[in-house]
């Protein structure tokens, strides 16, 4: 009963347009996020300590400075030039021709927060500001 | 800190909080930032100009953070060949660990594949550093520290 409940919103949800999807998206990260903190803390109050003890680790706050992205795109520039890359860490996580691409496969691997990169082709010529 | 030296010179001097270093090798001034907005946060690399009067982010990364692109401020951004549309949004932008609420402008136009940290909204809210041939940005926000 519950599934093709889900089947028939998932197939509404597919009608939509992209702008429309990713206002979706952002609202249901929005959800989750409360889903999430009212999970901890009721195992907070259930078991005095917090569901991340129980396999549902945290997931790491980026490094601000973004090195490790950084060491990365010196050394992988000219290969992926042209390209957006989204990058977490050290790793590739998707690269595509166009951002909507890009956050399409980044929707779909489900990486956290990665660092959205444009890396501009051999042949453009250097940004001369506005 | 400004002080005269025994001969009459004078020298100046800054102190800041951060230093960022980025690739002196790369096309431009370029840093990670951060633009968060109602728990959403997208990590975007940025350039910085001073060239530029405004934080101009691509039409896409707002659309990440939820936001209605053409219900924000209207501005016509002006550039060496023309100009194109931008709208701006509240939101909080966040460099080296650094948070300003600011208003960020994201064009109107897809095709525009530039991020660009620009006065109002960053370069008006720090004091900024900068040693270009060892890509060194050095951050404090302005108005605190300066030790």
């Amino acid at each position: 009963m519950v599934n093709s409940r889900l089947q028939e919103v998932k197939q509404q949800l597919a009608t939509l347009s992209f702008e429309e999807k990713l206002t979706l998206t952002a609202f249901l990260v929005e959800q989750l996020k409360l889903d999430r903190e009212e999970r901890i803390a009721t195992a907070k109050s259930e078991n005095g300590h917090s569901a991340e003890t129980h396999g549902q680790a945290a997931q790491e706050e980026p490094d601000p400075s973004r090195r490790r992205e950084y060491e990365w795109l010196k050394e992988h520039r000219d290969k992926y030039a042209g390209q957006y890359v989204a990058l977490s860490g050290d790793q590739l996580m998707a690269q595509a021709s166009s951002l909507r691409e890009l956050y399409k496969l980044v929707n779909e691997t489900g990486a956290y927060r990665p660092l959205f990169v444009r890396i501009e082709a051999k042949d453009e010529p250097p940004f001369g500001g506005w | 800190m400004s002080r005269r030296l025994e001969d009459g010179e004078m020298v100046h001097s800054l102190a800041f909080d951060e230093l960022l270093k980025y690739d002196a090798g790369d096309p431009g001034i370029t840093i990670p930032v951060l633009l968060k907005l109602g728990g959403i946060v997208r990590d975007v690399d940025a350039k910085l100009d001073s060239g530029s009067s405004f934080c101009v982010f691509e039409r896409l990364h707002g659309l990440s953070l939820g936001l209605e692109i053409e219900s924000g401020h209207r501005q016509r951004i002006g550039t060496a060949t023309g100009s194109f549309i931008a709208y701006g949004h509240s939101l909080t932008l966040s460099v080296k660990g650094f948070d300003f609420d600011v208003i960020a402008y994201f064009a109107e136009d897809e095709a525009i594949n530039r991020n660009v940290l620009g006065r109002h909204g960053f370069i008006n809210r720090v004091q900024l550093g900068l040693i270009d041939y060892e890509g060194q940005l050095f951050l404090s926000r302005y108005g605190e520290t300066i030790r």
